[in-house]
């Protein structure tokens, strides 16, 4: 924009320049045409300068006619305007120039014609002919003088003539006088300056005189003067000489009569001159004239055409400003014409755009923040163990978060836009979660918590469920629910349970079993040797079932308080390979007649552990499998490998046998206390298990291969990374 | 005045064919019909015959006292590169032709020597003008003997001594512009 404007002034500089220049030229040129001496040589190259300026400034004018036709064309802002003001400045600027141009016209034609009178002709040529009138007599007295002098030369002999001329010239007080012959031969001559040469009369002069007429004529002498100048024959006085001779008198006519003479002569030459002149002079002045029309014209016409550009520049700045709000573009800023009402104006546009600008930024910033809100949220929602899905009000699921697929084993992406019991239809597992959601929701409660247990591949799964009402941006009643697969933390209060039990039966049982063991040895001591045989016998085997059995009771007790004991872990680094072949020495010969298979990992793994753990967890699971085949028989196989999963090594712990296997029942979790299918067992041994291999940091699953029979599988963690669950 | 016949041999054949031809062309204008260049005493010396024919406008300006400036232009070069070399004399005889009408007599003014001279009609005054004798135009010591030298003339008007009304009318008038073609012969 600043540009333009600069572009502008230059152009404004230019023509103002070029017309000053022009106009100083007009000045100096019309000067000339009155005929100054100063510049009337330079009148023809004043005129090609003038025609090259408006030559140029016709250019000027057509380049800004040529763009503005093409701005017109093209439909630009403001041209129409600009063509509309052109047109109307130039006509208003033609009309009274062409005005003053025609009445200048007319006052030119009549002025110049009004110089010219025919009464001052008529004088001036009065006055000429007055002049030669008095001159005539004076040329008649010459001429008298001059002949009378050819008859007293007619008889000096030769020789005598220079002599004579002297005399006669003084006589006569003529300039000069001169001999010649016909031909024109000067014979002698005698002169005022003697230095000067003898003046020669015309050709013409001469064939008038040799004809025997004689010559009287006025002529123009040196610095002005006039001289008379007068011929006669000389008559012939015999045969004495063979050709005519010629006397030539030169006579001055009076300083003060010449003067007189050249004055009436000069101002006749002037007047004539001038008046031969009015025609070409008119045409000059006309010409002169036509010059300032078509400079002022031309620099009028531009002069037009800047204003014009200049008015319209804000209002096709506004029109193309308004045209870019339209589109969007709000940091448009026109330039501020100046102080008056379209500034004004201007200045009002360019504040409102400003104020778009800057609501439009403003939502911008607003939108942004929301976009980064949200997507925070999401992040938190997806980073958060607790299952999240938001429902809309009619029941279609709007959000879900990783955890909640995760928790209920479903895709989010498949499940959002659809009805839960849609979901649910495809999912029969998950039929009790959205039944519990529909009903709280069709409820119409705001708040709501409740626990649901799923029973799926994976087993039963407890759920923890809370919901809420949300209202979305268009006061549609939503729902949110947040769930927790809280299953693990139901199954550790159960042990916790579990283990509470055990500690007080123990202790309550424990406390009278000795006194009872006690007294019926006691009682066997004391009454066996004073009975009989046959009562003795009776007592005898009463007290030894008494004591057998509290024997069994203490066991229980036993293994009850081993169950509930406190772990106390002593880990170090521990060969697997080397405390299972130590252990199952031990059963390579039993009394089950099972035959114990051992396949050790040839890396030799090490974990991090407490080895009287360990060895009890192998006692208590061989002994549960030679139990398991008691009367079947059949192989235990031990085995021992290094896993590598998801990039994690694991040392692997598997038992098989060839018993009857779990129990199928679903849901039972043979790991739980007090679950056994041996009729003797107490049920606390595969607890106990769990727990020492959770104290470990490991996993125990139990599996029922396709063969038959039982697999327990122990996964520890490498030694590295074990980690015991309480120190 | 009389004419001079060009009795120098083919050198002045040229200029003679030059002037037959122009003077077909047309009997108003201006003619260089005869140019020779003599050598003496050191200083070469132009002789030249050229016609002055005037036409009705001239004619006309002339009787109501305006006075006409004929110029003679007088160039001396070295002749293989006639064009384009800077003449080693350049000269412009300018002669004024003014009615004076209380004589009724042609003043004719020598403008380079101020010599005036009156004639009774205006073509002894033309012929007067069109007659150069002897005229030096060239010091032979300023010139290297061993080139050819080659002379050039012309007459013109000198329209720019013309009243101003009347110079712009002469400009772009064809009974103003006589000029005459250029004459050249060897130096």
């Amino acid at each position: 924009m600043a540009a333009v404007k600069r572009n502008r002034l230059g152009d404004l500089v230019l023509v103002l320049v070029l017309f000053l220049i022009l106009l100083g030229s007009l000045v100096v040129m019309s000067d000339a045409a009155e005929n100054s001496e100063q510049f009337g040589r330079l009148y023809s190259w004043l005129l090609l300068f003038n025609a090259v300026g408006l030559l140029l400034l016709t250019s000027l004018i057509g380049y800004q006619v040529f763009r503005l036709v093409q701005q017109y064309r093209a439909r630009e802002a403001g041209a129409r305007l600009t063509l509309r003001l052109v047109t109307m400045f130039v006509l208003l600027s033609i009309a009274p120039v062409s005005v003053v141009y025609y009445f200048s016209l007319q006052f030119l034609q009549s002025g110049i014609d009004s110089w010219f009178d025919v009464r001052v002709e008529d004088a001036l040529e009065d006055a000429l002919e007055l002049s030669r009138a008095s001159l005539d007599l004076r040329m008649r007295e010459a001429l008298k003088q001059t002949e009378s002098m050819s008859e007293q030369l007619a008889f000096v002999s030769p020789g005598l003539e220079a002599l004579t001329l002297s005399e006669l010239r003084a006589g006569a007080d003529a300039d000069e006088i001169t001999l010649l012959q016909s031909t024109g031969r000067i014979i002698a001559s005698a002169s005022v300056d003697a230095a000067i040469v003898p003046d020669r009369p015309d050709e013409s002069v001469l064939q008038q005189v040799r004809q025997g007429n004689s010559y009287v004529g006025l002529s123009p002498a040196d610095h002005g003067n006039l001289q008379i100048r007068a011929l006669a024959i000389i008559p012939s006085t015999g045969a004495a000489l063979a050709e005519d001779r010629v006397v030539q008198v030169l006579f001055p006519v009076a300083d003060r009569f010449s003067a007189l003479a050249d004055s009436v002569q000069d101002a006749f030459d002037s007047y004539r001159q001038l008046a031969y002149l009015r025609g070409p002079l008119k045409i000059s002045f006309i010409l002169t004239l036509s010059l300032v029309l078509a400079v002022s014209l031309l620099t009028s016409v531009w002069a037009a055409m800047h204003s014009a550009r200049r008015l319209v520049a804000p209002v096709r700045d506004l029109a193309e400003g308004t045209l870019a709000v339209s589109k969007g573009r709000y940091d448009q800023r026109l330039p501020v014409p100046g102080n008056d009402e379209l500034g004004f104006l201007v200045m009002s546009f360019n504040q409102m755009t400003g104020h778009l600008a800057y609501a439009r930024d403003q939502a911008n910033r607003s939108q942004r923040l929301l976009e980064r809100q949200r997507a925070y949220l999401e992040t938190v929602l997806s980073g958060i163990s607790s299952g999240v899905l938001t429902l809309r009000h009619d029941g279609r699921l709007r959000t879900a978060n990783a955890a909640a697929g995760h928790i209920l084993g479903l895709v989010p992406e498949e499940v959002l836009d659809r009805k839960s019991e849609d979901v649910a239809a495809t999912r029969p597992y998950l039929t009790p979660f959205f039944e519990a959601v529909s009903q709280h929701i069709t409820a119409g409660e705001d708040e709501w918590t409740e626990q649901v247990d799923l029973f799926g591949s994976g087993g039963r799964q407890v759920l923890m469920c809370r919901g809420s009402v949300v209202t979305d941006d268009r006061g549609q009643r939503g729902h949110v629910v947040v769930f927790d697969d809280i299953t693990a933390l139901v199954r550790a209060q159960r042990n916790a349970a579990w283990a509470e039990v055990a500690r007080r039966l123990a202790h309550e049982i424990k406390n009278p079993l000795t006194p009872i063991q006690l007294a019926a040895e006691r009682v066997r001591h004391k009454y066996l040797k004073e009975m009989d045989a046959e009562t003795g016998n009776v007592l005898d085997r009463a007290t030894h079932t008494i004591i057998q059995q509290v024997e069994a009771l203490k066991e229980l007790v036993n293994a009850f308080n081993e169950y509930a004991r406190p772990p106390r872990l002593y880990l170090r680094r521990l060969q697997l390979n080397a405390l299972l072949s130590e252990v199952l020495d031990l059963y390579k010969t039993n009394p089950f007649g099972v035959k114990v298979l051992v396949r050790l990992d040839p890396s030799n793994p090490t974990i991090e552990a407490d080895a009287g753990r360990i060895r009890q967890l192998l006692h208590n699971l061989v002994k549960n499998a030679l139990e398991a085949m008691d009367g079947i028989g059949g192989e235990l196989r031990v085995s021992t490998n290094v896993r590598n999963h998801d990039g994690n090594r694991y040392v692997d712990l598997v038992l098989e046998d060839d018993g009857p296997g779990f129990p199928s029942d679903a849901g039972v979790d043979i790991f739980e206390p007090y679950v056994t299918t041996k009729p003797k067992g107490t049920g606390l041994g595969l607890a106990i298990v769990k727990n020492i291999v959770e104290e470990h940091g490991g996993l125990i699953q139990a599996e029922a291969p396709a063969s038959g029979g039982a697999r327990i599988v122990i996964r520890f963690p490498p030694d590295d990374l074990a980690k015991p669950s309480a120190a | 005045m009389e004419r001079k016949r060009a009795t120098k041999g083919p050198l002045l054949a040229g200029v003679l064919l030059l002037t037959l031809t122009a003077s077909a062309v047309a009997d108003v204008g201006f003619r260089v019909q005869h140019g020779e260049t003599k050598l003496r005493d050191g200083v070469y010396l132009l002789s030249a015959d050229i016609q002055y024919k005037l036409g009705p406008k001239p004619s006309e300006a002339l009787q109501n006292g305006v006075p006409l400036v004929f110029a003679l232009e007088i160039l001396v070069k070295e002749k293989p590169h006639w064009f384009w070399t800077e003449p080693v004399a350049k000269l412009r005889q300018r002669y004024s032709l003014k009615f004076h009408s209380l004589t009724e007599r042609y003043l004719v003014t020598n403008l380079n020597s101020g010599d005036t001279d009156s004639f009774r009609s205006r073509q002894s005054a033309l012929d007067y003008i069109g007659v150069v004798r002897d005229l030096p135009i060239l010091d032979a010591s300023l010139i290297d003997e061993s080139a050819a030298y080659g002379v050039q003339i012309r007459a013109t008007f000198d329209l720019d001594f013309l009243p101003a009304p009347l110079r712009l009318l002469a400009y772009v008038s064809d009974e103003w512009r006589l000029t005459s073609e250029w004459a050249s012969w060897p130096l």
